[in-house]
């Protein structure tokens, strides 16, 4: 099990020529959850929630400001390089944009040995073979391995993306925004594709995506997160039918339903925009949107309390 | 009479003397206060004929090759190029994905919108382009309007960008109006202001959409009609409740049961399309979408399906040649 507690990662933000630091860009403020072998967490918000930032904190490529990351109740110290390289072989990302994503100079053959190399996984002339596996896993099965990424559509580039992921065959597999880049009916393979993976190799999964359809489709779990924080996180079943917080509320109505049956029911509409991460407001950081807002939200940060069992929540407005 | 009547258009991209088919064959119409979706996946040619209409197309690479366009009964094809870009900004206005990239970054938004007047309504005084102006960001929902005119677009989000877009688009009450993913950047809560807003906007000035999108959920929520594009062609055209209800061609039945839904029973495989769509430089003869559809017959791989009853399919209508 991958274990996050209290995660904070504060970006200073820094003026003048001495480059002083005047503030912090909260990206992350105090978020806990918990990652099972076999099982996905979505992660959902809309954008400069914190989502990707939660994802980089968790691989180690930015530094955690506070907080407690813990594979199978092993601390993961990031000072520690040997113990870091052991933890990254089990935790792998996959990025949004396949494109950018995949070093456009490699052949694809190199692109796949590259994390083997590193992590010295195999010997040489083994690598041919898991290569060939790998790519069957994803779909891709007697691609030519000198193929460069712009041979490729972007449905299979996310395939390649995939495979690299799983080259060192981890046991956990953060997705960050992994379809949004592709077309509705390449969407659908890629899905799939990720859910049978997660199947035959038991992977714990972290789906990150702005689209609650998606969410709902893979999650075992939601978090929904605003402005750095988590403001919901319960079984997936759960969350969508019984949704407790008014931004949980407020996104499940906005998204848009493919049955135009559906197109007069009643929404709870959000007014305004999202504050600025830099600048959040005091309290709870949903207050300036919020339809059931009170005077206690303007002054106080709501607790993130455990509702209903394993239903979290933070909200004053609940009861 | 119909705002648009596009009959038989046909764009190609030509590159030396080789000559690439974008668009085959695309008829539409519109009437006013009528909105039409026009739906497809990446390289279809949706924005193509977005572009198209509006007399956008970046020519001489590419360039339309037939058809006719006519707007308000009048031919486009026809009019000289000053003519044109009289009705662009006036009676015809186009939003675009990302607003960032349509509006000039070094220059105050209230003196790009006032552009608009200065050049469609010359004899408007300033004081009177202003008030026009603040009435315009007022009606799209922009709070503060007299002192977001004094801003320059980076200072604003992403959503009043849009609404920006929309009001200067909206400004001279246009008879038709292209929205071209205009809610695709855009976070889901500030998608759903802007689909409101054109709705209404649309219903009350009697402007007649074309809406641009990927997203089927978009159009099920405020389209009256729908066009499915693929390849280049429409293969699809029916009422919204119609297409959503029972979908006739296979790619449109396809997409249907591809996207997840949030009342649909998760963890189970989503239906899928297989491969992908082709390019428009692959050689394929008969209906495009053949290769991919699992009810192709031999008819299917050797002639072009007909548009007949909405859709140009072989397994639909009375299909002869």
């Amino acid at each position: 099990m991958l274990a996050v507690e209290d995660l904070r990662v504060h970006f200073p933000i820094q003026a003048g020529v001495l480059k002083r630091t005047v503030g912090f860009v909260k990206a992350v403020d105090g978020v806990s959850f918990q990652l099972q072998r076999g099982q996905t967490l979505g992660l959902v918000g809309e954008s400069g929630c914190g989502k990707s930032t939660v994802a980089k904190a968790l691989m180690q490529v930015i530094a955690l400001t506070s907080g407690r990351v813990s594979l199978d109740g092993v601390p993961v110290m990031s000072g520690d390089r040997v113990q870091l390289q052991a933890y990254r072989r089990k935790v792998q990302l996959v990025f949004q944009d396949p494109g950018e994503s995949l070093n456009g100079r490699h052949t694809l053959g190199e692109i796949l040995a590259e994390p083997m190399e590193i992590h010295g996984v195999g010997e040489a002339t083994q690598r041919d073979a898991l290569i060939q596996q790998l790519l069957m896993d994803v779909g891709l099965g007697n691609t030519p391995l000198t193929r460069y990424p712009h041979e490729f559509s972007g449905g299979q580039r996310q395939r390649i993306g995939i495979a690299r992921a799983l080259a060192l065959d981890p046991e956990f597999l953060l997705c960050d925004e992994p379809v949004s880049a592709l077309d509705v009916s390449v969407q659908a393979q890629i899905l799939n594709l990720l859910m049978d993976l997660q199947a035959s190799r038991g992977l714990g999964m972290m789906m990150i995506s702005h689209d609650l359809s998606v969410i709902r489709h893979v999650s075992h779990t939601v978090g929904v997160m605003y402005l750095g924080q988590m403001m919901e996180y319960a079984p997936a079943e759960r969350l969508f039918s019984e949704p407790l917080h008014p931004y949980t509320e407020a996104l499940l109505d906005a998204v848009p339903r493919p049955d135009p049956r559906l197109r007069d029911r009643p929404r709870r509409a959000l007014v305004g925009e999202l504050p600025s991460a830099s600048n959040p407001p005091p309290g709870c950081p949903f207050q300036t949107r919020c339809p059931r807002v009170m005077p206690r939200c303007r002054e106080h940060r709501p607790d993130f309390r455990e509702w209903a069992p394993a239903h979290w929540i933070a909200c004053h407005a609940v009861d | 009479m119909s705002v648009l009547e596009i009959e038989a258009l046909s764009v190609d991209a030509v590159d030396g003397t080789q000559a690439v088919p974008l668009l085959r064959g695309v008829d539409l119409t519109l009437s006013p206060g009528e909105t039409l979706g026009l739906a497809g996946e990446s390289g279809s040619g949706k924005t193509l004929t977005g572009l198209a209409i509006m007399g956008l197309l970046p020519q001489p690479a590419v360039r339309m090759t037939q058809g006719t366009l006519r707007f308000q009964g009048q031919s486009l094809t026809t009019l000289s190029p000053k003519a044109r870009q009289q009705l662009r900004g006036s009676a015809m206005a186009m939003i675009f994905q990302e607003p960032m990239t349509a509006l000039n970054p070094v220059q105050r938004v209230g003196s790009q919108l006032a552009e608009l007047y200065q050049i469609h309504r010359p004899n408007l005084s300033s004081s009177t382009i202003r008030q026009e102006l603040i009435q315009g960001l007022a009606n799209v929902g922009v709070s503060e309007p007299e002192r977001r005119l004094t801003s320059y677009p980076h200072e604003l989000s992403g959503g009043l960008r849009q609404r920006m877009m929309i009001a200067m688009a909206l400004a001279l009450k246009p008879r038709l109006l292209i929205c071209d993913e205009p809610t695709t950047a855009l976070d889901v809560t500030i998608q759903a202001q802007v689909l409101d807003l054109i709705r209404t906007l649309s219903r009350e000035i009697g402007t007649a959409v074309l809406f641009i999108t990927h997203d089927l959920g978009v159009l099920a929520e405020l389209a009256d009609r729908v066009a499915v594009m693929y390849a280049g062609r429409i293969v699809e055209e029916q009422s919204v409740w119609d297409i959503f209800a029972s979908p006739k061609h296979p790619y449109t039945q396809g997409l249907l049961r591809s996207i997840p839904r949030l009342d649909q029973s998760a963890q189970t495989r989503l239906a899928i399309i297989p491969g992908q769509v082709p390019q428009p430089t692959e050689p394929l003869s008969g209906c495009r979408f053949h290769p991919r559809c699992d009810q192709a017959t031999a008819l299917c791989r050797h002639t072009q399906p007909r548009m007949i009853d909405g859709a140009a399919c072989h397994l639909f209508g009375e299909q002869t040649c």
